[in-house]
């Protein structure tokens, strides 16, 4: 790829080991050798569904989980190093966004506050100007200045959305993790959300790890898109060669199975999968997706499929693929 | 044909601290054998409320059931004693709710919990009641259902816990079952399951539906005609097919074009999603005009002077606008 990468991350591995007594550790291998490269300005979307390992790849990503293995590349610098001050210095370059927009604002504090926050911990600025900086962002989210004093509770989902954006934009980052930012809002509300980070892109050059379980969302928001099952990635691709031109078996599954608008006149037929994913504490040998996969054969129950590209830029982890 | 399950004029009230909040005003919907009928909008807008008013669920207080009546073959359940309600919740109307964990008691095995709606309305000995719910289970697909019947709800993913609920739902046939919500919490490939799950059942027994969802593609999937509501009024009522590609009122326009599809073939251009600009007004603020004539872009006076009411425009399609015309010629 000719763009500037961002974030590189190589062979992410996070394990959770629990202790139990008289019994053997049990680990949860919730993210399992996971590689990706974002380019500067895009938007990488991470899909999957609940238990696949998007979050904690995220989490991972901004340092909140310890790391088992792998690196963590911002423009250079390697996440996965730094400790204290290094990487509290590093944090101004990537924020978050939360699924919650109820949950992730302090209900005791006024929205002004929490949006100056940042400014204040990475003593950005000069502190009388802090204000004016918050009254700023806040219009770049489209919040009335006035708004700063009120509580969180006083907004409404939307609104406590923007308000989240407004202070993940506040350390002027590079990087913005959003973990499923609009899954929490009503349908009306997500368009108004999304646009604005599209907006917010364009006009500020941010680059987003955009995680989220709704296809149609990701298909509309990201360049390229990563489908993660059980811990790994089985299929990356830029979006129009993934929603175009499918190859993993699971990732065909996923796309049947959205609901769609059209699907009044021709039900078409689905690709149907039965059961649930198995646990990530007791993998099975071969590939992960084997037990549900509609057309597994005794190769895949045997030995895991390696990511291999299948395309330009278009990477797939399956035996079946030729 | 004449409806199984008929609202008219249902009025639900709630008192709040802000004043009294109108919840449902004057909703009339219409259910007939055999079919599926989609309630569609956004939080608030009423969709639950109507459901709960049917199964005789409203909280009281702080809510009021004003107005209205509720009938269900010749009964208004509005009117029935407290009793006869008794029989015909579970037995004769079912409901499965949004969260498949909280929905469930998790002291109790899931058999048990199937067999109770069935001991309760059936004169059925324990053991024949157990045998029931165990072929539920097998109904609604769950494997080695003779086992699983043994098992605590804990015990199950999210999508059996699902299918659960829509087993203990139709232990007894209903005539009607409310879903509300109940793929939301749901991964979307075990939705699918569930839809496929809820066809089958629907085709086999002939169970009507009423389906509650603030997404239209599950609208489009199952459902064969569709209410849009929008802050506790039933704004368009018409077939799937009509509300999807001849929506006529700008929210219904709104809703389904603001969401971001899943295209088969994506395009490089990428315009911006279409916004609904605001949000829904709180309930105990609604004026005298259009409940959505604040966030409507082809507001004029008379929308602010005066509701408008459904008006029926072909056979099967209403819709409550003055300004349809404008609407159309966009």
């Amino acid at each position: 790829m000719s763009e500037d990468i961002l974030l590189d991350v190589k062979d992410l591995k996070i394990h959770f080991s629990k202790k139990k007594m008289f019994r053997d550790p049990v680990t949860v291998h919730a993210v399992d050798g996971v590689s990706f490269a974002v380019p500067k300005g895009k938007t990488f979307g991470i899909v999957g569904e609940s238990g696949s390992g998007k979050t904690t790849t995220a989490l991972g990503v901004l340092r909140l989980v310890p790391i088992t293995s792998g690196s963590i590349e911002l423009e250079g610098t390697d996440l996965t190093t730094l400790e204290g001050t290094d990487l509290r210095d590093a944090r101004k370059r990537f924020q978050m966004v939360f699924q919650d927009p109820y949950s992730s604002l302090d209900p005791r504090r006024r929205v002004g506050e929490i949006v100056r926050e940042p400014l204040d911990l990475m003593d950005i600025g000069d502190p009388d100007e802090r204000d004016q900086t918050v009254r700023e962002l806040f219009v770049k989210v489209g919040l009335r200045a006035e708004l700063t004093n009120l509580f969180p509770h006083q907004f409404s989902g939307g609104q406590r959305q923007r308000v989240g954006l407004a202070r993940a934009l506040a350390t002027k980052p590079d990087l913005i993790v959003c973990d499923e930012p609009v899954s929490a809002l009503d349908v009306a509300v997500q368009a108004q959300i999304l646009n604005l980070m599209r907006k917010l892109q364009e006009e500020n050059g941010i680059t987003y790890l955009f995680i989220s379980h709704d296809l149609g969302v990701v298909q509309h928001l990201c360049d390229h898109v990563a489908v993660m099952y059980l811990g790994q990635i089985v299929e990356q691709a830029d979006r129009i060669s993934l929603f175009k031109n499918p190859q993993h078996p699971y990732t065909k599954a996923l796309l049947s199975a959205v609901p769609k608008v059209s699907a009044y006149e021709n039900r078409e037929e689905r690709v149907h999968l039965q059961g649930d994913p198995p646990s990530p504490i007791n993998l099975p040998k071969g590939c992960r997706f084997a037990g549900r996969c509609p057309q597994a054969t005794g190769r895949c129950h045997e030995t895991p499929p390696l990511l291999t590209e299948i395309g330009s830029g278009h990477l797939a982890a399956c035996h079946l693929i030729a | 044909m004449s409806s199984l399950l008929s609202i008219r004029d249902l009025v639900v009230d709630f008192k709040t601290r802000a004043g009294n909040a109108r919840v449902l005003n004057h909703i009339s919907l219409d259910v007939y054998p055999g079919e599926v009928l989609g309630i569609v909008g956004e939080s608030g807008c009423g969709k639950s409320m109507t459901a709960l008013s049917v199964m005789g669920l409203v909280p009281t207080p702080p809510g009021k059931i004003t107005s209205g009546s509720i009938t269900l073959g010749d009964e208004d359940l509005l009117k029935v004693p407290t009793k006869r309600l008794h029989q015909i919740r579970g037995k004769e109307i079912s409901m499965i709710f949004q969260e498949p964990m909280t929905s469930l008691n998790p002291v109790f095995r899931v058999g048990d919990q199937i067999a109770e709606s069935i001991l309760l309305h059936e004169n059925v000995t324990k053991a024949e009641a157990w045998e029931r719910s165990v072929k539920m289970l097998e109904k609604v697909g769950i494997p080695e259902a003779a086992i699983r019947a043994r098992n605590y709800p804990h015990e199950m993913s999210g999508g059996m816990r699902q299918r659960v609920m829509i087993a203990m739902a139709l232990a007894c046939n209903p005539k009607v079952l409310i879903a509300d919500e109940p793929t939301t919490a749901l991964d979307v490939t075990v939705q699918a399951q569930i839809f496929d799950l809820l066809k089958e059942l629907q085709q086999d027994t002939g169970t009507a539906i009423i389906m509650i969802t603030h997404d239209m593609g599950a609208i489009a999937e199952l459902t064969d005609r569709v209410a849009v509501m929008y802050a506790g009024h039933v704004i368009e009522t018409g077939s799937t097919k009509d509300i999807l590609t001849n929506p006529h009122h700008p929210y219904t326009r709104g809703l389904i074009s603001c969401v971001p599809h899943l295209e088969k073939n994506p395009t490089e251009e990428r315009p911006f999603l279409q916004e609904i600009p605001g949000v829904v007004p709180p309930l105990t603020e609604l004026g005298k005009g259009c409940t959505f004539a604040p966030r409507c872009q082809f507001q004029s006076n008379t929308c602010l002077a005066d509701r408008p009411d459904l008006t029926q425009i072909t056979a099967e399609h209403s819709v409550s606008c003055y300004n349809l015309e404008k609407v159309l010629a966009q």
